[in-house]
């Protein structure tokens, strides 16, 4: 609780100087590089979210992967910032949280879409203008596929859960006969 | 002395006259002085022989007074033992009665916790089946499903899916 608070402070202070700067896209598309470079070298993550190592040594590790993922040098600045103040191994935390932020200011809402199939790209787009309708605002999805679900597909945004997987269909049916109705 | 053989003498006449005043002296003396003790004791234990022929008689009288009131007691014995027989018989038919209540009653709820009982396991029993029934029939369903399912009827499905969020949405 306490990390997501501290998290939550640092993207904030983020946020605004984005704002400031008119670059709050910029910021974000770069933490999100960063952040699935990151994902591709478990290593450097673990290294950098290690107390054992001491910040000097997290801020060699930080300026070799900058050179690799180029970003703003805002960006740049704030994540010397939080290896200075041990604050690196929020970093996921603080991604997620900036990127909630910048989608809460663009008016974009960000979710997951099961399926028991790959979806094509205009059904994928297709949904995305349905669901941006419905909710009033961008709707980006992520595609999963699970084939355990049999068939249909089921959406999450936020709060929102649409199901309509055959999966769910057949534990209604299940328990229709179960109660005898 | 010839007088004297044949005769009574003078001296025998005054010994005579002698004794005779001595002996009524006597006589004056003791009823002089044994006049009142006798009387008194004669007195005294006439009282005492009176006063416990009373008390004879008290006791005669209580002895009849208890001896009738035996007698009544026993006469009307045998109706108090018909009495305490009746109220025995009254009592253990009373206590039959409420032992064949209970009985009853124990019966009742027996047989009402039995058929509670039947009942809760039957709906067990039925829950049980139904849950089996469940479970296979989604089984069977999910192999089917699985087999015979086609990418065409994904996608149908994927725009029935789209068409209801559009139709909420309209609504």
């Amino acid at each position: 609780m306490r990390a997501l608070a501290t998290a939550l402070k640092y993207a904030k202070g983020l946020f605004i100087v984005g704002k400031e700067l008119n670059k709050v896209t910029t910021f974000g598309d770069d933490l999100q590089r960063l952040q699935e470079g990151l994902k591709a070298l478990p290593d450097v993550l673990k290294a950098l979210e290690s107390p054992i190592y001491p910040p000097d040594i997290k801020m060699e590790i930080l300026m070799e992967l900058l050179k690799q993922f180029k970003v703003d040098p805002e960006v740049e600045r704030f994540l010397q910032l939080l290896v200075e103040r041990r604050r690196i191994q929020y970093l996921n935390d603080i991604v997620e949280m900036y990127q909630a932020l910048v989608d809460e200011e663009l008016g974009i809402a960000r979710g997951e879409v099961i399926s028991a199939f790959e979806l094509s790209e205009e059904e994928h787009k297709t949904l995305e203008e349905v669901l941006s309708e419905v909710l009033k605002k961008r709707v980006y999805l992520k595609v999963k596929v699970e084939p355990e679900i049999l068939g249909g597909i089921k959406v999450k945004v936020g709060d929102y859960i649409w199901d309509g997987t055959l999966k769910t269909q057949l534990k209604r049916f299940k328990e229709i006969i179960i109660k005898g109705v | 002395m010839a007088e004297g053989v044949h005769g009574i003498t003078a001296s025998q006449i005054k010994n005579l006259i002698w004794w005779t005043v001595n002996f009524l002296a006597l006589i004056i003396i003791l009823y002089k002085l044994l006049k009142k003790p006798i009387v008194n004791f004669f007195v005294s234990r006439q009282e005492k022989l009176k006063k416990e022929y009373e008390e004879l008689l008290a006791k005669k009288r209580v002895a009849e007074a208890k001896y009738v009131e035996l007698q009544e007691k026993v006469k009307n014995l045998k109706e108090e033992a018909e009495a305490i027989y009746r109220s025995y018989v009254e009592q253990g038919l009373k206590e039959r009665d409420k032992i064949l209540e209970e009985a009853r009653l124990q019966v009742e709820r027996i047989k009402e916790q039995t058929q509670l009982f039947i009942a809760q396991e039957m709906e067990k029993a039925k829950q049980s089946l139904r849950l089996e029934l469940a479970e296979e029939a989604v089984k069977l369903a999910e192999e089917i499903l699985r087999q015979r399912i086609t990418p065409e009827d994904q996608r149908i499905l994927f725009q029935e899916f789209v068409e209801n969020i559009k139709g909420r949405m309209m609504h």
